[in-house]
Protein backbone atom coordinates (compact mmCIF):
# COMPACT_ATOMS: atom_id res chain seq x y z
CA UNK A 1 0.00 0.00 0.00
CA UNK A 2 1.22 3.52 -0.92
CA UNK A 3 2.08 5.63 2.52
CA UNK A 4 0.13 8.73 2.76
CA UNK A 5 0.03 11.66 4.91
CA UNK A 6 -1.95 14.55 5.41
CA UNK A 7 -2.23 17.17 2.62
CA UNK A 8 -1.94 19.84 5.39
CA UNK A 9 1.74 18.63 5.72
CA UNK A 10 2.65 19.08 2.52
CA UNK A 11 0.59 22.58 2.41
CA UNK A 12 2.79 23.47 5.13
CA UNK A 13 5.98 22.65 4.53
CA UNK A 14 5.29 24.53 1.26
CA UNK A 15 3.86 27.62 2.39
CA UNK A 16 6.77 27.68 5.15
CA UNK A 17 9.40 27.32 2.69
CA UNK A 18 7.81 30.03 0.26
CA UNK A 19 7.36 32.48 3.47
CA UNK A 20 11.13 31.66 4.77
CA UNK A 21 12.38 32.68 1.11
CA UNK A 22 10.36 35.46 0.75
CA UNK A 23 10.29 37.10 3.75
CA UNK A 24 13.10 36.47 6.02
CA UNK A 25 16.16 34.88 3.86
CA UNK A 26 15.75 37.11 -0.06
CA UNK A 27 13.05 39.64 1.55
CA UNK A 28 14.40 42.47 -0.94
CA UNK A 29 15.38 40.61 -3.26
CA UNK A 30 12.47 38.39 -4.70
CA UNK A 31 14.06 37.02 -7.81
CA UNK A 32 16.72 34.75 -5.44
CA UNK A 33 14.24 33.66 -3.37
CA UNK A 34 12.30 32.55 -6.46
CA UNK A 35 15.16 31.04 -8.13
CA UNK A 36 15.64 29.04 -4.63
CA UNK A 37 11.88 28.20 -4.41
CA UNK A 38 12.50 26.60 -8.20
CA UNK A 39 15.58 24.89 -7.25
CA UNK A 40 13.40 22.92 -4.63
CA UNK A 41 10.72 21.99 -6.56
CA UNK A 42 13.10 21.05 -9.56
CA UNK A 43 14.98 18.64 -7.24
CA UNK A 44 11.74 16.98 -5.67
CA UNK A 45 10.32 16.83 -9.58
CA UNK A 46 13.81 15.34 -10.73
CA UNK A 47 13.70 12.88 -7.85
CA UNK A 48 9.69 11.92 -8.20
CA UNK A 49 10.06 11.13 -11.86
CA UNK A 50 12.99 8.92 -11.28
CA UNK A 51 10.60 7.03 -9.16
CA UNK A 52 7.00 6.74 -11.13
CA UNK A 53 9.11 5.76 -14.27
CA UNK A 54 11.16 3.05 -12.98
CA UNK A 55 8.94 0.59 -14.81
CA UNK A 56 7.97 2.33 -18.33
CA UNK A 57 9.80 1.83 -21.27
CA UNK A 58 11.72 4.83 -22.47
CA UNK A 59 9.63 7.59 -24.36
CA UNK A 60 9.32 7.83 -27.87
CA UNK A 61 9.38 11.35 -28.28
CA UNK A 62 8.28 14.90 -26.45
CA UNK A 63 4.76 14.51 -26.46
CA UNK A 64 4.94 11.38 -25.21
CA UNK A 65 6.65 12.75 -22.10
CA UNK A 66 4.59 15.47 -21.33
CA UNK A 67 1.48 13.29 -21.50
CA UNK A 68 3.28 11.55 -18.94
CA UNK A 69 3.59 14.72 -16.69
CA UNK A 70 -0.25 15.32 -17.70
CA UNK A 71 -1.43 12.02 -17.00
CA UNK A 72 0.61 10.04 -14.56
CA UNK A 73 2.53 12.08 -12.49
CA UNK A 74 -0.20 14.47 -11.99
CA UNK A 75 -2.50 11.80 -11.02
CA UNK A 76 0.15 10.70 -8.28
CA UNK A 77 0.71 14.43 -7.26
CA UNK A 78 -2.82 15.75 -7.07
CA UNK A 79 -5.18 12.90 -7.71
CA UNK A 80 -6.21 13.98 -11.54
CA UNK A 81 -5.34 14.81 -14.32
CA UNK A 82 -3.93 17.50 -16.46
CA UNK A 83 -7.74 19.10 -18.17
CA UNK A 84 -6.29 20.19 -20.87
CA UNK A 85 -3.04 20.13 -23.04
CA UNK A 86 -1.94 22.53 -25.97
CA UNK A 87 0.77 22.66 -28.08
CA UNK A 88 1.87 24.53 -31.25
CA UNK A 89 3.81 21.66 -32.25
CA UNK A 90 6.96 23.86 -32.03
CA UNK A 91 8.00 23.02 -28.39
CA UNK A 92 5.69 25.09 -26.95
CA UNK A 93 3.08 23.07 -24.66
CA UNK A 94 0.59 25.05 -22.04
CA UNK A 95 -0.61 22.35 -19.14
CA UNK A 96 -3.65 23.75 -18.17
CA UNK A 97 -5.36 22.24 -14.58
CA UNK A 98 -8.55 24.09 -14.19
CA UNK A 99 -8.83 23.48 -10.48
CA UNK A 100 -4.87 23.46 -9.35
CA UNK A 101 -4.80 22.06 -5.85
CA UNK A 102 -2.37 24.71 -3.87
CA UNK A 103 -4.33 27.36 -5.13
CA UNK A 104 -8.11 25.93 -4.34
CA UNK A 105 -7.48 27.61 -1.06
CA UNK A 106 -6.06 30.97 -2.26
CA UNK A 107 -8.29 34.07 -2.83
CA UNK A 108 -7.61 36.45 -4.68
CA UNK A 109 -11.30 37.74 -5.35
CA UNK A 110 -11.66 41.44 -4.44
CA UNK A 111 -15.13 40.84 -2.73
CA UNK A 112 -13.25 38.48 -0.25
CA UNK A 113 -10.08 40.96 0.08
CA UNK A 114 -12.75 43.81 1.62
CA UNK A 115 -14.63 41.25 4.38
CA UNK A 116 -11.17 40.26 5.59
CA UNK A 117 -10.10 43.73 5.47
CA UNK A 118 -11.89 44.01 8.67
CA UNK A 119 -9.76 41.54 10.48
CA UNK A 120 -6.01 42.62 9.68
CA UNK A 121 -4.48 46.16 8.74
CA UNK A 122 -2.29 45.91 6.40
CA UNK A 123 -4.08 47.60 3.56
CA UNK A 124 -2.94 47.26 -0.28
CA UNK A 125 -3.33 43.58 0.11
CA UNK A 126 -4.23 42.47 -3.14
CA UNK A 127 -0.96 43.19 -4.20
CA UNK A 128 1.12 41.35 -1.93
CA UNK A 129 -1.87 38.15 -2.18
CA UNK A 130 -1.01 38.15 -5.97
CA UNK A 131 3.25 38.44 -5.37
CA UNK A 132 2.74 35.48 -2.68
CA UNK A 133 0.57 33.64 -4.83
CA UNK A 134 3.57 33.75 -7.75
CA UNK A 135 6.18 33.14 -5.44
CA UNK A 136 3.60 29.43 -4.57
CA UNK A 137 4.00 28.90 -7.82
CA UNK A 138 7.65 28.71 -8.59
CA UNK A 139 7.63 25.12 -6.85
CA UNK A 140 4.71 23.16 -9.40
CA UNK A 141 7.25 25.07 -12.12
CA UNK A 142 10.28 23.43 -10.63
CA UNK A 143 8.68 20.17 -10.23
CA UNK A 144 7.60 20.22 -13.93
CA UNK A 145 11.10 21.00 -14.71
CA UNK A 146 12.65 18.56 -12.96
CA UNK A 147 10.47 15.87 -13.91
CA UNK A 148 11.37 16.57 -17.40
CA UNK A 149 14.56 17.47 -17.02
CA UNK A 150 15.17 13.70 -16.21
CA UNK A 151 13.24 12.63 -18.73
CA UNK A 152 16.02 14.30 -20.66
CA UNK A 153 14.19 17.08 -21.80
CA UNK A 154 15.38 20.23 -21.24
CA UNK A 155 12.77 23.31 -21.05
CA UNK A 156 11.58 26.56 -19.46
CA UNK A 157 8.64 26.35 -17.61
CA UNK A 158 6.38 29.40 -16.80
CA UNK A 159 2.76 29.72 -14.71
CA UNK A 160 -0.47 31.81 -15.52
CA UNK A 161 -2.91 32.18 -12.79
CA UNK A 162 -4.91 35.02 -14.12
CA UNK A 163 -7.95 32.56 -13.81
CA UNK A 164 -8.11 30.95 -9.96
CA UNK A 165 -8.01 28.33 -9.88
CA UNK A 166 -7.23 27.71 -13.15
CA UNK A 167 -3.33 27.23 -13.27
CA UNK A 168 -1.85 27.12 -16.87
CA UNK A 169 2.18 25.77 -17.31
CA UNK A 170 3.78 26.79 -19.96
CA UNK A 171 6.57 24.50 -21.16
CA UNK A 172 9.03 25.06 -23.53
CA UNK A 173 10.94 22.70 -24.75
CA UNK A 174 14.81 24.04 -25.56
CA UNK A 175 16.61 22.55 -29.47
CA UNK B 1 -6.79 35.27 17.38
CA UNK B 2 -4.62 32.31 16.32
CA UNK B 3 -3.36 32.54 12.42
CA UNK B 4 -3.19 35.98 12.29
CA UNK B 5 -0.13 37.51 14.48
CA UNK B 6 2.24 34.88 13.17
CA UNK B 7 1.72 35.02 8.86
CA UNK B 8 2.29 37.65 6.42
CA UNK B 9 -0.62 39.08 4.96
CA UNK B 10 -0.66 37.25 1.92
CA UNK B 11 -1.26 34.37 3.50
CA UNK B 12 -4.67 35.18 5.50
CA UNK B 13 -6.91 34.49 2.97
CA UNK B 14 -5.67 31.49 2.37
CA UNK B 15 -5.46 30.36 6.10
CA UNK B 16 -9.16 31.89 6.93
CA UNK B 17 -10.08 31.03 3.17
CA UNK B 18 -9.45 27.22 4.18
CA UNK B 19 -10.06 26.87 8.01
CA UNK B 20 -13.66 27.90 8.18
CA UNK B 21 -15.40 25.77 5.17
CA UNK B 22 -13.85 22.39 5.51
CA UNK B 23 -13.85 22.29 8.95
CA UNK B 24 -17.48 23.07 9.50
CA UNK B 25 -18.56 20.50 6.93
CA UNK B 26 -17.12 18.00 9.06
CA UNK B 27 -17.32 19.17 12.35
CA UNK B 28 -21.22 19.41 11.63
CA UNK B 29 -22.09 15.88 10.41
CA UNK B 30 -19.62 13.45 12.20
CA UNK B 31 -20.81 10.70 11.38
CA UNK B 32 -20.71 10.92 7.87
CA UNK B 33 -17.16 12.50 8.44
CA UNK B 34 -15.11 9.86 6.48
CA UNK B 35 -16.75 11.06 3.12
CA UNK B 36 -18.12 14.38 3.68
CA UNK B 37 -15.05 16.09 4.83
CA UNK B 38 -13.47 15.09 1.76
CA UNK B 39 -15.57 17.18 -0.62
CA UNK B 40 -14.62 20.40 0.50
CA UNK B 41 -17.41 23.05 0.30
CA UNK B 42 -16.79 25.04 -2.87
CA UNK B 43 -17.14 29.32 -3.13
CA UNK B 44 -20.66 28.58 -2.93
CA UNK B 45 -21.30 26.21 0.13
CA UNK B 46 -19.02 28.71 2.01
CA UNK B 47 -21.10 31.39 2.29
CA UNK B 48 -23.88 29.09 3.38
CA UNK B 49 -21.46 27.60 6.18
CA UNK B 50 -20.67 31.08 7.61
CA UNK B 51 -24.48 31.84 7.98
CA UNK B 52 -24.88 28.50 9.42
CA UNK B 53 -21.87 28.99 11.78
CA UNK B 54 -23.05 31.99 13.70
CA UNK B 55 -26.97 30.30 13.99
CA UNK B 56 -27.57 26.97 15.58
CA UNK B 57 -24.91 25.02 14.01
CA UNK B 58 -22.53 25.72 16.76
CA UNK B 59 -25.02 24.71 19.74
CA UNK B 60 -25.37 21.25 18.10
CA UNK B 61 -21.69 20.45 17.50
CA UNK B 62 -21.79 21.04 21.60
CA UNK B 63 -24.34 19.04 22.27
CA UNK B 64 -22.48 16.06 20.21
CA UNK B 65 -19.04 17.42 21.33
CA UNK B 66 -20.26 16.20 24.65
CA UNK B 67 -20.69 12.20 24.52
CA UNK B 68 -17.48 11.96 22.37
CA UNK B 69 -15.42 13.43 25.09
CA UNK B 70 -16.37 10.68 27.28
CA UNK B 71 -15.46 8.48 24.95
CA UNK B 72 -11.41 6.84 26.11
CA UNK B 73 -8.94 8.90 24.33
CA UNK B 74 -7.01 5.80 23.09
CA UNK B 75 -9.85 3.92 21.70
CA UNK B 76 -7.68 2.70 18.94
CA UNK B 77 -10.22 3.34 16.00
CA UNK B 78 -10.56 7.04 16.44
CA UNK B 79 -7.29 8.38 15.25
CA UNK B 80 -7.37 5.82 12.00
CA UNK B 81 -10.97 7.01 11.21
CA UNK B 82 -9.52 10.53 11.69
CA UNK B 83 -6.43 10.05 9.90
CA UNK B 84 -9.04 8.30 7.27
CA UNK B 85 -11.35 11.82 7.79
CA UNK B 86 -8.62 14.41 6.34
CA UNK B 87 -7.55 14.32 2.39
CA UNK B 88 -4.37 12.07 2.01
CA UNK B 89 -1.47 12.88 -0.72
CA UNK B 90 1.66 10.17 -1.26
CA UNK B 91 3.96 10.30 1.42
CA UNK B 92 6.96 10.37 -1.30
CA UNK B 93 5.98 14.00 -2.15
CA UNK B 94 6.04 15.22 1.34
CA UNK B 95 9.12 13.07 2.21
CA UNK B 96 11.39 14.58 -1.06
CA UNK B 97 9.65 18.15 -0.43
CA UNK B 98 11.02 18.48 2.64
CA UNK B 99 14.02 16.45 2.16
CA UNK B 100 14.95 19.11 -0.95
CA UNK B 101 13.82 22.50 1.61
CA UNK B 102 16.95 21.31 4.17
CA UNK B 103 19.39 20.59 1.19
CA UNK B 104 18.44 24.03 -0.51
CA UNK B 105 18.52 25.34 3.27
CA UNK B 106 22.12 24.19 4.22
CA UNK B 107 23.41 25.68 0.81
CA UNK B 108 22.22 28.67 1.28
CA UNK B 109 22.56 29.24 4.91
CA UNK B 110 26.00 27.59 4.89
CA UNK B 111 25.52 27.06 9.21
CA UNK B 112 24.03 24.21 10.39
CA UNK B 113 23.15 25.50 13.33
CA UNK B 114 21.06 28.40 11.26
CA UNK B 115 19.09 24.88 9.71
CA UNK B 116 18.22 24.05 12.61
CA UNK B 117 16.91 26.97 13.80
CA UNK B 118 14.84 27.69 10.42
CA UNK B 119 13.37 24.49 10.75
CA UNK B 120 12.34 24.92 14.07
CA UNK B 121 10.65 28.22 12.99
CA UNK B 122 8.89 26.62 10.29
CA UNK B 123 7.95 23.82 12.57
CA UNK B 124 6.33 26.29 15.16
CA UNK B 125 4.46 28.44 12.26
CA UNK B 126 3.58 25.19 10.52
CA UNK B 127 2.03 23.84 14.16
CA UNK B 128 0.20 27.16 15.22
CA UNK B 129 -2.13 26.35 11.77
CA UNK B 130 -2.09 22.51 12.41
CA UNK B 131 -3.59 23.07 16.17
CA UNK B 132 -6.69 25.18 14.32
CA UNK B 133 -7.15 22.24 11.84
CA UNK B 134 -6.82 19.32 14.80
CA UNK B 135 -9.08 20.77 17.38
CA UNK B 136 -11.70 21.57 14.32
CA UNK B 137 -11.63 17.82 13.13
CA UNK B 138 -10.71 15.69 16.01
CA UNK B 139 -13.75 16.40 17.98
CA UNK B 140 -11.67 16.48 21.61
CA UNK B 141 -12.55 18.47 24.40
CA UNK B 142 -10.75 20.24 26.70
CA UNK B 143 -7.60 18.04 28.19
CA UNK B 144 -7.68 18.23 31.77
CA UNK B 145 -4.08 18.13 32.47
CA UNK B 146 -0.77 17.90 30.80
CA UNK B 147 -0.57 14.18 30.90
CA UNK B 148 -3.77 14.06 28.80
CA UNK B 149 -2.90 16.77 26.15
CA UNK B 150 0.60 14.44 25.73
CA UNK B 151 -1.66 11.38 24.91
CA UNK B 152 -3.85 13.35 22.50
CA UNK B 153 -0.96 14.45 20.22
CA UNK B 154 0.37 11.46 20.20
CA UNK B 155 -2.21 8.72 19.40
CA UNK B 156 -4.46 11.38 17.59
CA UNK B 157 -2.25 14.65 16.41
CA UNK B 158 0.49 12.55 14.92
CA UNK B 159 -1.62 9.82 13.67
CA UNK B 160 -3.98 12.97 12.25
CA UNK B 161 -1.24 14.40 10.14
CA UNK B 162 1.65 11.76 9.72
CA UNK B 163 -0.31 9.17 9.84
CA UNK B 164 1.64 6.83 12.77
CA UNK B 165 1.01 7.14 16.23
CA UNK B 166 4.07 8.10 19.04
CA UNK B 167 4.32 6.32 22.25
CA UNK B 168 4.45 9.06 25.52
CA UNK B 169 6.62 7.88 28.03
CA UNK B 170 9.20 8.63 30.45
CA UNK B 171 7.14 10.69 32.36
CA UNK B 172 9.22 13.47 35.44
CA UNK B 173 7.56 13.34 38.89
CA UNK B 174 5.80 16.09 38.11
CA UNK B 175 3.97 15.94 35.72
CA UNK B 176 5.63 17.85 33.23
CA UNK B 177 7.82 16.71 31.57
CA UNK B 178 7.51 13.63 29.32
CA UNK B 179 9.11 11.92 25.71
CA UNK B 180 7.02 11.20 22.46
CA UNK B 181 8.83 8.15 21.25
CA UNK B 182 8.58 7.51 17.50
CA UNK B 183 9.46 4.12 15.94
CA UNK B 184 8.11 4.97 12.24
CA UNK B 185 8.52 8.41 11.26
CA UNK B 186 7.66 9.22 7.57
CA UNK B 187 9.96 12.47 7.50
CA UNK B 188 13.30 10.55 7.15
CA UNK B 189 12.01 7.81 4.49
CA UNK B 190 14.90 8.24 2.00
CA UNK B 191 17.42 10.46 4.33
CA UNK B 192 21.13 9.86 5.17
CA UNK B 193 22.77 12.01 6.84
CA UNK B 194 26.26 13.28 5.12
CA UNK B 195 29.27 13.66 7.68
CA UNK B 196 29.10 16.74 7.16
CA UNK B 197 25.92 17.94 8.49
CA UNK B 198 26.34 15.85 12.04
CA UNK B 199 25.24 18.51 14.10
CA UNK B 200 21.91 18.89 11.61
CA UNK B 201 18.60 18.31 13.42
CA UNK B 202 17.04 16.64 10.61
CA UNK B 203 13.38 16.18 12.46
CA UNK B 204 13.40 19.92 14.10
CA UNK B 205 10.22 20.66 11.83
CA UNK B 206 8.52 18.21 14.56
CA UNK B 207 9.76 19.64 17.63
CA UNK B 208 8.73 23.30 16.11
CA UNK B 209 4.93 21.78 14.95
CA UNK B 210 4.33 20.65 18.40
CA UNK B 211 5.68 23.91 20.28
CA UNK B 212 3.63 25.81 18.17
CA UNK B 213 0.55 23.98 18.57
CA UNK B 214 0.54 24.14 22.27
CA UNK B 215 1.35 27.54 22.68
CA UNK B 216 -1.82 27.99 20.56
CA UNK B 217 -3.71 26.50 23.47
CA UNK B 218 -1.58 28.07 25.93
CA UNK B 219 0.86 26.11 27.14
CA UNK B 220 5.03 27.23 26.74
CA UNK B 221 6.93 24.60 25.75
CA UNK B 222 10.07 23.17 25.27
CA UNK B 223 11.23 20.64 22.83
CA UNK B 224 14.34 18.85 22.21
CA UNK B 225 15.18 15.60 20.65
CA UNK B 226 16.88 12.61 22.67
CA UNK B 227 17.27 9.95 20.34
CA UNK B 228 17.53 10.35 16.43
CA UNK B 229 17.78 7.59 14.22
CA UNK B 230 19.92 9.42 11.56
CA UNK B 231 22.46 9.48 14.17
CA UNK B 232 22.57 5.92 15.06
CA UNK B 233 19.82 5.73 17.75
CA UNK B 234 17.01 2.73 17.90
CA UNK B 235 14.43 5.61 17.81
CA UNK B 236 13.36 9.15 17.78
CA UNK B 237 12.54 10.57 21.08
CA UNK B 238 11.37 14.19 21.46
CA UNK B 239 11.71 15.75 25.16
CA UNK B 240 8.74 17.90 25.61
CA UNK B 241 8.82 20.31 29.03
CA UNK B 242 5.89 22.69 30.30
CA UNK B 243 7.07 25.77 30.94
CA UNK B 244 4.40 27.09 32.13
CA UNK B 245 0.38 27.34 31.31
CA UNK B 246 -0.71 30.68 30.28
CA UNK B 247 -4.15 31.00 31.93
CA UNK B 248 -6.60 31.81 29.23
CA UNK B 249 -9.25 34.79 29.06
CA UNK B 250 -12.78 34.18 28.57
CA UNK B 251 -14.21 36.66 25.87
CA UNK B 252 -16.20 33.38 24.66
CA UNK B 253 -19.60 34.60 25.04
CA UNK B 254 -21.47 32.08 22.75
CA UNK B 255 -19.95 29.23 24.36
CA UNK B 256 -22.58 30.09 27.17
Amino acid sequence: MVREVAESCVDGVVMEMVAAYCGRFYAVKPELAARRIEAIGFQVGHQLSERYTMERPRFSDHLEAIKFICKDFWSELFKKQIDNLKTNHRGTFVLQDNRFRWLTRVSLDPSAESTDATDNDSAPLGDTAAQTTSMLLYFPCGLIRGALTNLGISCSVSADMSNLPACSFVVRIKT
Amino acid sequence: MLQHQHLPSGHLHRSSASLLPEHFVSASSPASGRAGSTTAAGPAGSEELRKQRSGDCARRLRHRRRPLAMAPLTAPKSGDALFASVDRVNAELFTLTYGAIVRQLLTDLEEVEEVNKQLDQMGYNIGTRLVDEFLAKSNVSRCVDFKETADVIAKLGFKMFLGVTATVTNWDAEGTSCSFILEDNPLVDFVELPDTCQGLQYCNVLSGVIRGALEMVSMKTEVTWVRDMLRGDDAYEMRVKLIKQVPEEYPYKDDD
